[in-house]
């Protein structure tokens, strides 16, 4: 039985052929360097990228793409945190280490507004969220949500070509939920207790915006539709919560995705074991990742292949600090070349890294992932 | 007794309303502060981080644990200070300058205050020179850092510099924390202890507390 497709195959052929449980010519690998990296590779403050888009995150992705030449994921449009009509902003406070940005938009109930900080060599951060108050402040951000049209989230799409896929994302609830409100995470996870009858409210919302989003995104076929579901990991979460506010809003959308032919892709970090058994029995998804193992996550890649293998393309899972960041080349193929043994076989699996990579981590160890890849990348059941 | 037992399901049900009405009621029975705590609240948090620990609970029922025992010992503290009954130990705990992230530095926060200890948390984004002060002013037996960054987690290094510089370094037992934190990188800045996650982190500061 052939375990190697010899068809030539561009990297976003082989990624989709992978996603929909194929076996194109090699494992694909994408390991997520989505942020940090690209950015660090610019070599300027990361304010330049993030705030004054010089350049725009997505084309330092894509040069760090051509750099490491990895199977590329282009995901930088989120139907969830899209911005239209753009936001009014100006910097309140500017010094060596950190850009304070206050942002507002007026809306018929006030207006709205947030504090962004952007450190010099971080990623953006919220300083003060938009909703401070729910029953005030979620009226805002409803209508503002509201006043989108799609189209002009394509506009990027050609950027990528045939370096990989183009995905638009749309935030789980959760994800939705801790981007939205003032204080973050711990306050978003009190408010189901706190404010049980509005968080009803706002979820009946984001779950009829999910899913009105995904029909809308659907029409204009991207190669994916990724859940981002980095705040619905069981690590933050729990069960009980994921299965009565997340859980909808991903049925509804992979269904959408099934009923189209599009690819539904989720990513949960962290503790997510039981959430891939969860969407294994209840959703239409067909791509999960990254599949966090100890100690960040609880997932072991073999087990979940065995298990569910015969839905999921697997995507994962090289240990994003002790072995990216801080491990050896050695180490990367050794825990890579493991990935592939426990996981390749039969197709649907795509050699990633169990999460976003941190900035400092080594070019030389994203090299050897990628080398890996190329060289042992096989969809067969040999010893690695 | 039945009540203490009681006040474990309420720390693990998070029922801060019962937990309320069964702490007064042992107090108005004139059971002492002091036994309420060792003997029902502090196994009751326990019960709490082993179930967390071994993936029965998630950290938003934590969270509603945290809340019960916060509200039992608004009762019992008062008291407690009355009776000149001290906490087990001080910590003085944060999360390093440029790092935001507070989940687990409370959480932390939450299992060492469920083990009878006094937390002083000094918040997130603290410069190292807000640790050497919160030092003084505390006195504290052991100092927490917690970093979620690869970036930031240097920050640890810089911190336990100037809590040495300042000539503190002998008076604290230092633990670090986090995501990208290993004990690799704990022995290279010289903290005296790592851990994984929130409930190893109140074993290791109850550890590091016995040995001082």
């Amino acid at each position: 039985m052939p375990t190697t497709n010899t068809k030539t195959f561009t990297a976003r052929d082989r990624i989709l052929t992978a996603m929909r449980r194929g076996m194109p010519d090699r494992v694909p690998v994408m390991p997520d360097i989505s942020n940090m990296v690209p950015a660090r590779l610019t070599g300027k403050p990361f304010w330049d990228i993030y705030f004054h888009n010089d350049p725009p995150l997505d084309e330092a992705y894509l040069s760090a793409v051509d750099y490491f030449g990895i199977d590329g994921w282009y995901i930088y449009d989120n139907a969830t945190m899209f911005e239209q009509p753009a936001w009014c902003q100006k910097i309140v406070e500017q010094n060596e280490e950190e850009l304070k940005v206050e942002r507002w938009i007026e809306t018929p109930f006030g207006r709205l507004s947030e504090m962004t900080g952007y450190p010099v060599a971080d990623p953006p951060w919220p300083i003060e969220g938009m909703i401070k108050d729910i029953a005030t402040d979620f009226p805002k951000l409803q209508w503002y949500m509201q006043q989108r049209s799609y189209e002009s989230l394509f506009k990027s799409r050609g950027k990528i070509g045939d370096r990989g896929i183009f995905g638009v994302a749309i935030e789980t609830f959760m994800g939705f939920w801790v981007w939205a409100r003032n204080g973050g995470s711990m306050q978003a996870i009190l408010d189901f207790s706190e404010a049980p009858d509005l968080m009803r409210q706002v979820h009946e919302f984001y779950l009829s915006f999910a899913r009105d989003a995904a029909q809308q995104i659907i029409v204009q076929r991207p190669d994916e539709i990724l859940l981002a579901g980095s705040s619905s990991s069981l690590s933050l979460s729990s069960p009980k919560i994921y299965k009565q506010f997340d859980l909808p809003v991903i049925k509804a959308v992979s269904a959408a995705c099934k009923e189209a032919g599009v690819i539904c892709h989720q990513h949960t970090c962290g503790r997510s074991r039981l959430i891939v058994e969860i969407n294994y029995a209840e959703t239409d998804v067909n791509v999960m990742e990254p599949l966090e193992r100890p100690p960040g996550g609880d997932v072991d890649i073999a087990e979940v292949k065995r298990r569910f293998g015969d839905k999921f393309c697997l995507k994962g899972n090289v240990n994003t600090f002790e072995t990216m960041l801080t491990g050896s080349t050695q180490d990367v193929e050794s825990e890579a070349k493991a990935c592939i043994a426990a996981a390749a076989a039969g197709g649907g699996f795509i050699l990633s890294t169990g999460d976003q990579c941190g900035r400092d981590t080594p070019d030389e160890n994203i090299y050897t992932l990628v080398e890996v890849a190329k060289t042992y990348g096989r969809y067969d059941k040999r010893e690695q | 007794m039945q009540e203490f037992e009681e006040l474990k399901d309420c720390l693990q049900n998070g029922e801060r309303k019962k937990i309320v009405t069964i702490v007064e009621k042992l107090i108005a029975d004139n059971i002492s502060p002091v036994t309420i705590l060792n003997d029902a609240l502090i196994p009751g948090m326990t019960r709490v981080g082993e179930m967390m620990k071994c993936g029965e609970m998630y950290l938003p029922e934590v969270l509603h644990s945290a809340g019960a025992m916060n509200a039992a010992m608004d009762i019992l503290k008062p008291l407690l200070l009355k009776d000149n009954v001290k906490p087990v130990g001080r910590i003085v705990m944060g999360t390093v300058k440029g790092d935001m992230h507070d989940i687990g530095k409370n959480l932390v926060g939450i299992m060492l205050k469920g083990a009878g200890m006094e937390v002083i948390d000094i918040g997130v984004q603290a410069p190292p020179g807000k640790f050497v002060e919160a030092i003084k002013t505390h006195n504290p037996a052991v100092v927490g850092m917690s970093a979620m960054l690869t970036t930031t987690m240097l920050g640890m290094k810089t911190t336990v510099e100037a809590i040495s510089a300042a000539g503190l370094r002998s008076s604290v037992k230092i633990i670090i924390g986090g995501a990208p934190v290993t004990q690799r990188f704990a022995d290279e800045i010289g903290a005296d202890a790592y851990a994984r996650d929130a409930v190893r982190a109140a074993e290791k500061v109850k550890e590091l507390l016995a040995a001082a």
